[in-house]
């Protein structure tokens, strides 16, 4: 994986946890106005991390459409993979 | 129903073998305070809780520890992925070989095997949140163990990390048995199980 699309992952997985964390808290403090405004922020930058990283590299879920071939699915590096 | 993300939570990328440190950390793959028990705890109990909130709270938990099941096992993948017969046999790690290669399988530091016996589902909500509390502690117990053994920093980065989840998702359970507690009508909230009796 180059060094530039283990930067755009790392975005994507930045964003991704930051909407876990909101949603975590949602759950326990359902119409919290102030997390649901942070909430809306988190998707709207988590979806164009996503987009970004589908886009230019690789899919992140099973239909997601790849510019990386048909095959980029099983092809493209799995989470575990790491060269030292 | 689960969708897959091909992406970790949190990055795992190892430079240095270390078989013995792996052993260690397997625990919380499928020892008794680990994130397959986790996972199981909460995607199990969720189906008998009396709130919505309840329900939502321990499926999102059990799906982010499945999440967390995943970095253990990467990290373990990376501690022992290019061993040699030497380094298996100087760090400890023949016994585990023997049954499994280099191959990841859940169970405790001590060897024995995941079983369903660490964790309670008990269809009474002030029980499974408590259980849940309990469960969150001695996972951030473990992981603090684990920190202390390790001196690599690329293992020590995501051991961190799930020890701060640990922290977040009691926090979360307490507020879910408050939640509970306080909307028990009666002043004795133990004369009914809101999941059974109602």
């Amino acid at each position: 994986m180059s060094a530039e699309q283990q930067a755009c992952l790392l975005c994507v997985m930045a964003e991704g946890f930051a909407l876990d964390e909101v949603r975590l808290f949602l759950d326990t403090h359902p119409g919290e106005a102030e997390a649901l405004q942070y909430l809306a922020q988190r998707q709207a930058a988590c979806r164009a991390a996503q987009e970004n990283y589908v886009a230019r590299f690789a899919p992140l879920q099973i239909d997601d459409p790849s510019a990386a071939g048909d095959d980029a699915w099983v092809r493209a590096p799995w989470p575990w993979e790491w060269e030292g | 129903m689960w969708r897959y993300e091909k992406r970790l939570q949190f990055p795992v990328k190892i430079q240095t073998p270390n078989a013995r440190l792996a052993k260690a950390i397997v625990s919380q793959l499928g020892g008794p305070d680990g994130e397959l028990a986790a996972s199981l705890r909460y995607l199990s109990q969720r189906y008998a809780m009396p709130t919505r909130e309840n329900m939502a709270l321990l499926t999102d938990i059990g799906t982010e520890e499945l999440a967390h099941m995943e970095i253990i096992s990467a990290i373990i993948r990376q501690l022992t992925q290019n061993l040699t017969l030497d380094q298996i046999r100087a760090q400890g790690f023949d016994d585990y070989y023997v049954d499994h290669t280099l191959g990841i399988w859940p169970q405790a530091a001590s060897g024995a095997a995941f079983t369903a016996a660490y964790f309670q589902s008990k269809g009474d909500p002030i029980t499974d949140l408590s259980e849940d509390m309990a469960a969150e502690q001695k996972a951030r117990t473990t992981y603090e163990n684990l920190i202390r053994l390790a001196d690599d920093p690329d293992v020590l980065a995501p051991l961190r990390f799930l020890r701060e989840r640990e922290i977040v998702h009691y926090q979360r359970f307490g507020e879910a048995l408050r939640s509970i507690a306080e909307a028990a009508s009666s002043p004795n909230y133990y004369a009914l199980n809101p999941a059974f009796d109602l």
